[in-house]
C-alpha cells in the first residue's frame, strides 16, 4: 500500500468533479445493464461527453473529457477521479474504470461505456427516488 | 470453532436464531456501521488509486475479515449462530426457499421494488434503512429482473480451475487470475453478476442493507476456500512492493492489523459444510 491515503482519496471524493471522460468504444461491456434504456449509440471513442436531457423526467446532465485526460488524472493520483453527472441537480458518484468504462453508485456491480449510459441507469434504479449523500465518518 | 452451513440445510430453528440475531444487530446499531464501512470502502476503491475491499487482490482476504467481525457480531448476541451460505448455482430462482418468509423475504411487490415479506420487509417495523444513497428507507429487491440468470455450475467450476490468485494491474481489469474472475469484472462474472440478479439495494455500495449480502459473501468466501484447497502450490498474489494495493504482508484498512496472510487460513475459526 504506497501512494494515496484513503483520507485523501475520500477527501478527493468530496470534493467532488473532476471531470473526466469517455472514449469508451470498444471496450467489452462485460455486465448486462439493468438499465432500460437502449445503449448509447453516440459513443464515440476519444471525444468528451457533454449532454443536458431529460430522461423519464428526470434532468441528467454529465460533462467529460476524452478518455485519454482521463487516463492521465488517474495515473496522476486522481485515484477515484469522478467525472460530472448530476441528477435533478445532485451529484452522482462516478467512477471511471481503468479501462474507460463507468461505475456508478446506483449500480456498483456494473459497468457502461458512457456517461449518458450510467446516468439513466441511475435514473431506472432510483425509479422516482431522490439521491442522497451517505455521511462518511 | 463454527461450521458454516449451506442455507438450504438449515433447520427452523436455525434459520430463526440467525435472523433474530440479525434483528437484534440492527436494533442496536451495530449492523449499520457494516453497512457504512461497505460502502466508504466500495466508493473509495478505485482502479488507479488504493483499493482495499474490492476491485483488488485483497478483494478475498478483505471480505474473509468482514464476514468474520459480522459472525462474531452476531454471535455475542446468540453463540449458536454461524453464517450460512447461498450457493446461487443451486438455489437460483425466485422461489428458492432462502427466499421463503421464514428466512431473508422474498422479491420486491412490482410497483416500487418493496420487499413485502419476512422479518426483513418494511412493514414489519424492523427493518429500516438508515445509511442509503437515496431516500427510499425501505428494504428492495428485483430478482432476476430483465430476464437475468445467476451463474452456473459449471462457470463456477471453469473459475475454480484457474490457478494463478491474481495478475497485474491487479485491479478491475486483470485479464487472467481467479480474484478478478471470481470478482466479475471478467470472465463469465460470479460475485458482481449475483449482486445485480437480486437487483434492489444489493446493486448499490450499501449492499450489506440486504442481509442476503452476507450469505452471498458467506458462498465466495467458500469459493476461495475450495479454490485453495484445490491449488495447495499457488499463494496469495501479489507478494511484495506492489503499488496502491495490499500485498501478501500488508496490513488491510480498516483494521490496520490484519494482513491477507492472516486470513489465509480460515480453520481455526470456522469450516464449511
Amino acid at each position: 500500500m504506497t501512494t494515496m491515503k484513503r483520507r485523501e482519496l475520500l477527501k478527493l471524493t468530496a470534493a467532488g468533479a473532476v471531470a473526466v471522460g469517455t472514449g469508451a468504444l470498444g471496450v467489452q461491456v462485460l455486465t448486462v445493464s439493468g438499465s432500460q434504456a437502449a445503449p448509447d449509440s453516440n459513443a464515440t471513442a476519444g471525444k468528451s461527453e457533454s449532454f443536458d436531457e431529460t430522461y423519464r423526467g428526470r434532468r441528467i446532465q454529465g460533462a467529460g473529457i476524452p478518455a485519454a485526460r482521463a487516463r492521465s488524472l488517474a495515473v496522476d493520483g486522481a485515484g477515484a477521479a469522478m467525472p460530472n453527472v448530476v441528477i435533478d441537480g445532485t451529484a452522482l458518484h462516478v467512477m471511471v474504470n481503468a479501462d474507460g468504462t463507468y461505475t456508478s453508485v446506483a449500480n456498483h456491480y456494473q459497468t457502461f461505456r458512457t456517461l449518458r449510459e450510467v446516468a439513466r441507469a441511475a435514473v431506472d434504479e432510483l425509479d422516482g427516488a431522490q439521491l442522497v449523500h451517505v455521511q462518511h465518518r | 470453532m463454527g461450521v458454516r452451513k449451506n442455507q438450504r440445510d438449515l433447520t427452523a430453528t436455525e434459520k430463526r436464531n440467525f435472523v433474530n440475531a440479525v434483528l437484534e444487530l440492527k436494533r442496536s446499531g451495530r449492523y449499520d456501521e457494516f453497512v457504512r464501512t461497505h460502502n466508504s470502502f466500495i466508493l473509495g476503491d478505485s482502479d488507479n488509486g488504493n483499493r482495499v475491499g474490492h476491485r483488488s487482490p485483497s478483494f478475498l482476504p478483505w471480505h474473509r475479515q468482514f464476514l468474520l467481525d459480522f459472525e462474531r457480531a452476531l454471535q455475542s448476541i446468540n453463540p449458536a449462530v454461524d453464517l450460512p451460505y447461498w450457493n446461487w448455482t443451486v438455489d437460483r430462482s425466485a422461489t428458492s426457499s432462502i427466499w421463503a418468509a421464514d428466512f431473508m423475504g422474498g422479491d420486491g411487490r412490482s410497483s416500487d421494488g418493496r420487499v413485502t415479506t419476512g422479518a426483513f420487509a418494511f412493514g414489519a417495523g424492523n427493518w429500516a434503512l438508515n445509511v442509503r444513497t437515496d431516500n427510499r428507507n425501505y428494504l428492495r429487491r428485483a430478482l432476476g429482473a430483465g430476464g437475468r440468470t445467476l451463474p452456473t455450475a459449471a462457470e463456477t467450476s471453469a473459475v475454480l480451475a484457474i490457478s494463478t490468485y491474481d495478475s497485474a494491474p491487479w485491479n478491475s481489469t486483470s485479464a487472467t487470475g481467479f480474484r478478478n474472475q471470481v470478482e466479475g469484472w471478467r470472465g463469465p462474472n460470479l460475485h458482481n453478476r449475483v449482486h445485480v440478479w437480486v437487483g434492489g439495494d444489493m446493486l448499490a455500495g450499501t449492499s450489506p442493507n440486504d442481509p442476503v449480502f452476507w450469505l452471498h459473501h458467506c458462498h465466495i468466501d467458500k469459493l476461495w476456500s475450495d479454490w485453495q484447497r484445490a491449488h495447495p502450490a499457488s499463494g496469495y498474489l501479489p507478494t511484495s512492493g506492489t503499488p496502491n494495493v495490499v500485498d501478501l504482508n500488508d496490513t488491510m484498512t480498516p483494521w490496520n492489523t490484519v494482513r491477507p496472510s492472516d486470513v489465509l487460513d480460515h480453520k481455526a475459526w470456522y469450516t464449511y459444510a
